[in-house]
C-alpha cells in the first residue's frame, strides 16, 4: 500500500504523538529527527509523503525540502510542513523549496489526517 | 538606553528581564530571567557549550496525566504545553544552540489555595508534564524546586545558568499572584484549541 509517510521533527515529543495519530489514522510513520537521517531514510525506504519541521540543528526543513525537489525519484513525493513558524515569509520560502501546503503547530488532530488522506488519496 | 523591556537590577547588577505567564524569553547577553510563579511552571533550558539561556513560564489548561505514551501530546492541553517549550527550544536553536548541548531546569506548580479544576491539581499536573516532556527530549534535568504552597519567584542568569528562587510570604503580593493565576487558567481554557487552518499551496 502507498501509506508509508516519512515525519521529520527533532522533537521526540512531537514525533511520538503525530506518529501516534496517523498510526491510528491508518497510515505507516517512519520518523527521523533531522534532515540528513530524513534523506538517509528516503535511501532506504519506499516513502510516499513528507511531513517535516522547519527549524532543525542538522540540515532544516527547507534545505530538505530542496535536495527532495533535486532529486529525480522523488521530486513528485509531496511534502508538508508542519512548523511553529508562522510569518508569511517562511511560508513563502516552503512553497518556493516546493512544499505543498503548510501547517502550523499548534495542529489540530483531524485537519492534519484530513490534509495527509487528501494527498494520498 | 536598555532594549526589549530590559531594566538594570541593581541587587544582580545585570540587566533583567522580567517574564509574565504565556511568555517565553531567550538572550546570548549576561541578563537574568525574571518571572513569578504560583501553579504555573516555568522551565529554563541553557546550551552548556554555547553559554546561552532562556525561559519560559506556563500552565495547562486541562489535565493531560491521564494519557498514556503520544497521546499526551495529542490532546489541545498537552500540545498547548508542549508548544510553550518548543517555542523555547526554537528560539534557542535560532541562536545556534544545539539540543544535545541543552540541560534544563524546572520551577513552579505550588498547590495554591488549594488551586484545582476539575479535580485535578494545576500545579501538580504543569511539574508532571514538564518532567516528562524534558525525559521524552532527553533534556537532562538538573535542578528543580517545585510543588510546596507559597508563589516563587525565579531569577534565571542566562551566562551561567545559576538560578535564585525566593518564596514569596508577603500575602497581598501572594494574592495578587492567585489572582493573576485564575484569570490566566480562565482565559487559556477560553483560548484552546489555537490551531490555525492548513495552508495547502496546490491542491
Amino acid at each position: 500500500m502507498d501509506n508509508t509517510i516519512l515525519l521529520v521533527d527533532d522533537s521526540a515529543t512531537l514525533r511520538m504523538g503525530v506518529s501516534s495519530l496517523l498510526g491510528q489514522a491508518g497510515y505507516n510513520v517512519i520518523a527521523a529527527g533531522d534532515g540528513i537521517s530524513a534523506l538517509k531514510t528516503m535511501n532506504e525506504n519506499k516513502v510516499n509523503m513528507v511531513i517535516t519541521d522547519i527549524i532543525m540543528a542538522e540540515m532544516d526543513g527547507l534545505k530538505l525540502i530542496e535536495e527532495i525537489k533535486k532529486h529525480s525519484e522523488w521530486k513528485n513525493i509531496p511534502v508538508i510542513v508542519l512548523s511553529s513558524e508562522s510569518s508569511t515569509e517562511e511560508v513563502e520560502k516552503g512553497r518556493k523549496a516546493g512544499a505543498l501546503g503548510w501547517i502550523i503547530k499548534p495542529f489540530d488532530n483531524d485537519k492534519l489526517v484530513q490534509v495527509v488522506r487528501k494527498i494520498l488519496c | 538606553m536598555l532594549d526589549e523591556g530590559l531594566h538594570y537590577n541593581k541587587y544582580f547588577k545585570k540587566n533583567e528581564k522580567h517574564i509574565f505567564m504565556g511568555e517565553c524569553y531567550t538572550s546570548c547577553e549576561d541578563i537574568v530571567i525574571t518571572t513569578t510563579l504560583g501553579s504555573c511552571v516555568s522551565v529554563a533550558i541553557f546550551d552548556t557549550v554555547l553559554k546561552i539561556g532562556g525561559m519560559n513560564h506556563f500552565m495547562l489548561p486541562e489535565q493531560v496525566s491521564d494519557r498514556t505514551n503520544g497521546d499526551v501530546y495529542l490532546s489541545d492541553s498537552g500540545k498547548y504545553g508542549m508548544q510553550a517549550i518548543e517555542t523555547l527550544i526554537n528560539c534557542l536553536q535560532k541562536k545556534g544552540g544545539k539540543r544535545r548541548d541543552f540541560v534544563a531546569r524546572i520551577f513552579g506548580g505550588s498547590r495554591i489555595n488549594s488551586f484545582r479544576h476539575r479535580g485535578f491539581d494545576v500545579g501538580a499536573e504543569n511539574i508532571n508534564f514538564a518532567f516528562r516532556f524534558m525525559a521524552d527530549e532527553k533534556i537532562p534535568v538538573i535542578s528543580y524546586d517545585v510543588y510546596g504552597c507559597l508563589p516563587r519567584r525565579v531569577s534565571f542568569f542566562t551566562k551561567t545558568s545559576k538560578t535564585v528562587v525566593k518564596y514569596i510570604i508577603d500575602e497581598s503580593e501572594a494574592s495578587r499572584i492567585r489572582q493573576n493565576m485564575h484569570l490566566y487558567h480562565r482565559k487559556i481554557r477560553q483560548q484552546i484549541p489555537l490551531h490555525e487552518m492548513p495552508v495547502l499551496f496546490d491542491l
